[in-house]
């Protein structure tokens, strides 16, 4: 009878009882935070628990653990950085930025709202220049200040352009980061797109304008999932010109990274009769009470009727575009400056916020503002963390064995 | 039953000691590593499994046998009477006498199970040893494992600063 032959096992290497192998698959099964304890073992372990296979392995294996969170840190212009978190506060690396410097005095650094293995950095004042850093590598690039050539070209003659947003996004497909960048001319708002990594750039390329006015100015009217930017369409802007409601509210623009095209989704029925349906809500309320979150991968739209309950309505399917209103917080959680960030798969949501005027007003100095968690399983609240800016956190996907 | 046997390709499994062990070929298939050899027309009627003994391939066979999905008259008949939660239940109840072995039986098993690509007998087997390394100092892991420290002092104190967090 002849005999086919599995190649024969490598030799192992560690010192111990454990076979090489096995080890791989142990370690490989362990969660990353333990395993950075482990790394103290030997240096076979720190080794292989280093290692860019290992460190893929694991992150796909362990794809459905708590992520990091990145933040600013520094006071004034010249320690300033970003620090990576995990969700109970412990900061895992302190990255500085010795590179970049505002063109102000008294600038600090925020970090761009994104959910990436990259983190995007801008500042807060000087807010048009951008800069990308990779936590693992350390490497960082900026993005070019100036307009694309054809915007150049248009703007010959014509008032200032000013800039107005930007969001950062991953083409899965492509493996390309991509960035929007909206801007407006007078009256009218455009959009270039770019393709980065973090050590390269391309050069900012006109698109599309927007399919009708959306919402850049203020935070959480703008968030990115999986490759398409969406915007809420600012159905208050016209409606306060012309006092016809000519966007229906709740409105979406979509932008896909990938096709580099815009789109338009309808919000949930029930939010865009809301005004008509409450007599005691105007549109004005009801344009506060609107913001854009990725929970679970989601697109959520969040109405927020404060006081009274939030509604997370997840986007189940696009290309038909059904709403389903999955919860409907109770009037605690419905305060003012409380926006959904994160949710995990236990179901716990983690809320980004702050709990009084002042902290808006002080554009975050002092600390007042904080990440929450909140289990709506049993209506009650966990762990806090206190921000300094609420709004200048992201969540960053790489592994933490990488750092 | 003979026509049944008949109907069932068998496959010859052999341990480096010279042990021959003929296996249902849906068996030898639970192990993805054999299934990848069948599937690709690779595996001739007999293979021979490198480095693991026939102890420990005996137990791995044992283990696929258990596990391997019913199929055909016998099957269905099996999961008409019987409830799949029941199933489940007798599984987990086989799997916690299974793995009632001395420590280096184990850990050749965790090695088996990698090789072969078997991955529910890969989480049985780990699951101890992951538990004993989640809840032990660095001290008692390298005692458990009589692991050498190889750092000097001072490296081991820089590793234990660069991953401070993680103590906590």
């Amino acid at each position: 009878m002849s005999s086919s032959e599995l190649r024969p096992l490598p030799a192992a290497s560690f010192s111990g009882d454990l076979p090489a192998d096995a080890l791989y698959e142990v370690l490989l099964r362990i969660p990353a935070k333990e395993l950075c304890r482990l790394r103290a073992v030997c240096p076979a372990w720190r080794a292989l628990t280093s290692n860019p296979f290992f460190v893929a392995a694991h992150k796909s294996r362990h794809h459905k653990a708590p992520p990091l969170l990145a933040v600013a840190y520094g006071d004034d212009g010249n320690h300033n950085g970003v620090e990576i978190l995990d969700l109970s506060g412990n900061v895992v690396k302190r990255i500085p930025n010795t590179k970049y410097k505002s063109d102000l005095m008294f600038d600090s650094i925020r970090v761009v709202r994104t959910r990436l293995d990259l983190i995007c950095l801008s500042w807060v004042v000087c807010s048009r220049a951008f800069w990308v850093l990779n936590p693992a590598t350390g490497a960082t690039i900026a993005l070019p200040l100036g307009f694309s050539e054809e915007l150049e070209h248009e703007l010959e003659g014509k008032r200032l352009c000013h800039f107005e947003s930007c969001a950062f996004g991953h083409v899965s497909s492509t493996r390309e980061y991509k960035a929007l960048r909206v801007s407006s001319i007078d009256d009218r708002q455009v959009s270039e797109v770019i393709t980065f990594d973090d050590t390269n750039h391309g050069c900012w390329r006109r698109k599309q304008d927007p399919p009708s006015r959306i919402c850049t100015g203020r935070q959480m009217r703008c968030v990115v999932v999986d490759g398409v930017v969406y915007f809420l369409m600012d159905f208050h802007y016209t409606y306060f010109e012309t006092g016809v409601i000519t966007i229906e509210p709740g409105s979406i623009a979509s932008f896909n990274l990938e096709a580099e095209e815009w789109g338009v989704l309808p919000g949930p029925g029930q939010v865009k009769r809301f005004v008509q349906e409450n007599k005691k809500y105007s549109y004005s309320q009801l344009e506060l009470q609107l913001s854009l979150a990725e929970l679970n991968g989601c697109l959520v739209l969040v109405h927020n009727i404060h006081k009274v309950s939030m509604d997370l309505w997840f986007l189940t399917d696009f290309e038909k575009g059904i709403w389903v209103k999955k919860y409907s917080l109770p009037s605690h959680v419905a305060r003012l400056f409380w926006y959904p960030f994160l949710m995990l798969d236990d179901g716990r949501i983690f809320f980004s916020g702050m709990d009084c005027l002042e902290g808006i007003l002080s554009g975050g100095e002092q600390g007042e503002g904080f990440l929450q968690s909140y289990d709506p399983r049993n209506d009650t609240y966990a762990d806090a963390l206190e921000l300094r800016d609420p709004r200048s956190i992201c969540i960053y996907t790489g592994s933490v064995l990488s750092l | 039953m003979a026509t049944r046997e008949a109907g069932k390709k068998m496959i010859m499994l052999k341990s480096p000691d010279g042990m021959e062990f003929e296996v249902e070929e849906a068996v030898a298939m639970e192990s993805q590593t054999i299934r990848k050899m069948i599937e690709d027309d690779c595996a001739d009627t007999a293979i021979l499994i490198p480095n693991i003994n026939s102890k420990i391939l005996s137990r791995v066979i044992e283990y696929c046998n258990k596990h391997v999905p019913t199929t055909g008259a016998t099957g269905a008949a099996a999961s008409d009477t019987v409830a799949p939660a029941a199933l489940a239940e007798d599984l987990k109840i086989w799997d916690a006498e299974f793995i009632k072995v001395n420590r280096a039986t184990r850990f050749n098993l965790i090695q088996a199970a990698s090789y072969l690509n078997i991955k529910g007998l890969l989480d049985l087997t780990s699951q101890t040893t992951i538990d004993t390394i989640s809840d032990n100092s660095l001290e008692e892991i390298r005692s458990f494992l009589s692991t050498k420290n190889d750092y000097l002092p001072e490296e081991e104190q820089t590793i234990r600063r660069e991953n401070q967090w993680a103590f906590q």
